[in-house]
């Protein structure tokens, strides 16, 4: 898979994701204050910040966890802002959750099955499933049990897996390298490069820096709500904005 | 005699279990208490009640349709009922405290009671509850099984039977699991949560008002305030077991109705003291595992 590592964030006609000057916050408080971005199919793009520089509340937002105030987001050209996460889910957007949330109390398989929840068609389910087991032996192996009881490296297969069974059109992963042993952080950076032979939009929420940016096509960086620097992994690895954005 | 003890013993294990489900469900996907929830199975009994006069007033005799349209009426009135006050009386409040929700069904409760005292012909006499299936028992030594006790206890066997393959095998079953553990994760799975809540409250209230009509069949007789004691021993059976898993609510029912037994047999006096024996038991069991039979680990649900 070839992608743009030189020039300007992906067009807007191509995009797969559309953020539009989003306000969002909790309260009182606007989180975010006039987000801007664009995540093209085929591709990783990247989100950098500092804890509490928005993130969270971007890919909330995205999700319809928080409904935005303002602005506009578009998935494959179609609002999508102020839906309900379900409704979201439903119109292919994909999640994987910080902290990867895997259903504790529910079987690998059955944690595979609330990711298809929504696709009715029985035999799409297998193929979804077969995928998922031929990218992740591992996990056909302990179907059967229960999700809670794996190991971390384990929960972030699954739920990768998970993201993945409703074969969505973006897939939004939020901090996959948090709390994982510093061994699986990188065969987790090794899975989450391949997904980009999907062709689907994926935007990568991260705090690993060097990594991330390894494998993105291109990212943004947020502070104190705002994008301070934009632009293709090559040029934001040197972007001044970077280093101020987590030490400034 | 001992025999007999245990059929009736778990007869009542049944009943509560019907009950107590309904409670750990609502936890479950919630985090409530819903308070009203013993009044559902009254008013389940009492729909019961006056769907076989209106229905034998409309000429109908056979015994089995009767059952079935009263079957068919409670629990179908009840699951509305239930998701309606879901709707407007547990959805709302999410976010509030839970106390909020206990207080607000607790008087939803109230109201349901006193409209029955007051509104059902005669509603605050007790009313005898028709005997619908067939009479007769098998009788062995000093043991009497009635048939009708036996289909009463096969009847509610098998609604728990129902509910435990419902949870654990469809996908209605499944979205209620993935709520109860992690409602936002469910929904952005695509699992839609208003939806799932709606469901689980008419499935708990369906259950509640098989309860009810389980309950007027086996004692013939239904009143406008047994809700308030099966409420109490529900909410008790489901706490016993470890509120949230329908198994524990499921134990914790039996346990119940084995203590209130061996209290009717080891207790001078008999069974005027079985519930206070019952429920002196039980808190003496919360003191010694506060958490309940099967305790709820971290993020255990449903």
């Amino acid at each position: 898979m070839t992608h743009a590592r030189h020039g300007a964030p992906p067009v807007t006609a191509a995009a797969a994701l559309e953020v539009r000057d989003l306000v969002a916050g909790y309260d009182q408080a606007d989180v975010l204050a006039g987000v801007s971005l664009t995540v093209a199919p085929g591709e990783i793009t990247c989100l950098l910040g500092a804890n509490g520089a928005g993130k969270t509340t971007l890919v909330r937002a995205i999700l319809g966890l928080t409904p935005p105030r303002a602005g506009e987001i578009r998935l494959d050209g179609m609002r999508i802002d102020g839906l309900p996460p379900h409704r979201i889910a439903a119109l292919g957007v994909g999640a994987i959750p910080e902290g990867r949330r895997v259903f504790p109390r529910l079987t690998v398989r059955e944690n595979l099955l609330t990711g298809a929840w929504r696709v009715r068609d029985r035999a799409a389910i297998q193929r979804a499933l077969d995928a998922v087991h031929e990218a992740f032996p591992r996990l056909r192996e302990r179907e059967g049990q229960l999700a809670g009881t794996l190991s971390g490296g384990e929960q972030a297969m699954l739920s990768i897996g998970r993201g993945l069974m409703g074969e969505p059109r973006l897939l939004v992963i939020d901090e996959p390298s948090l709390g994982l042993s510093p061994r699986f952080v990188k065969d987790n950076f090794a899975i989450i490069a391949g997904l980009r032979s999907r062709g689907i939009g994926i935007l990568l929420v991260e705090q690993n820096v060097h990594q991330t940016l390894a494998i993105a096509a291109c990212g943004y960086v947020l502070q104190g709500g705002r994008v301070v620097a934009a632009g293709s992994s090559e040029e934001l690895r040197h972007h001044p904005a970077l280093l101020s954005a987590y030490f400034g | 005699m001992l025999a007999q003890h245990l059929f009736n013993g778990l007869m009542l294990g049944v009943i509560y279990a019907l009950v107590a489900t309904g409670f750990t469900l609502f936890f479950g996907v919630m985090d409530v208490i819903k308070f009203s929830h013993g009044d559902v199975v009254m008013l389940g009994a009492f729909t019961a009640l006056a769907t076989y006069a209106a229905a034998s007033g409309a000429g109908i005799t056979h015994p089995a349709l009767l059952l079935a349209f009263m079957l068919a009426a409670a629990l179908g009135v009840m699951a509305l009922l239930g998701a309606l006050m879901a709707r407007v009386l547990v959805l709302p409040l999410r976010g509030a405290p839970a106390i909020n929700v206990l207080l607000i069904t607790l008087m939803a409760g109230t109201a349901i009671r006193e409209s029955v005292r007051l509104f059902y012909p005669q509603g605050s006499n007790p009313k005898p509850f028709p005997r619908l299936l067939p009479e007769g028992a098998f009788e062995a030594g000093g043991f009497t099984l009635r048939y009708d006790s036996l289909i009463l206890l096969g009847l509610g066997l098998a609604a728990i039977a129902a509910t435990g393959l419902l949870l654990e095998r469809t996908r209605l079953g499944l979205a209620i699991r993935a709520v109860a553990q992690d409602p936002e994760t469910a929904a952005v799975m695509g699992i839609p949560f208003r939806a799932t809540v709606l469901a689980t409250f008419a499935l708990g209230s369906a259950l509640a008002a098989l309860a009810g009509v389980v309950n007027g069949l086996y004692y013939s007789e239904v009143n406008f305030g047994v809700g308030l004691l099966l409420g109490a021993i529900g909410f008790s059976s489901a706490v016993v077991g470890g509120l949230g898993s329908v198994w524990g609510a499921v134990l914790g029912a039996m346990v119940f109705a084995a203590l209130q037994t061996a209290g009717a047999l080891v207790v001078p006096g008999g069974s005027a003291y079985r519930d206070v024996f019952a429920f002196g038991a039980v808190i003496a069991l919360m003191t010694w595992r506060p958490a309940g039979l099967l305790a709820e680990r971290s993020a255990e649900r449903v």
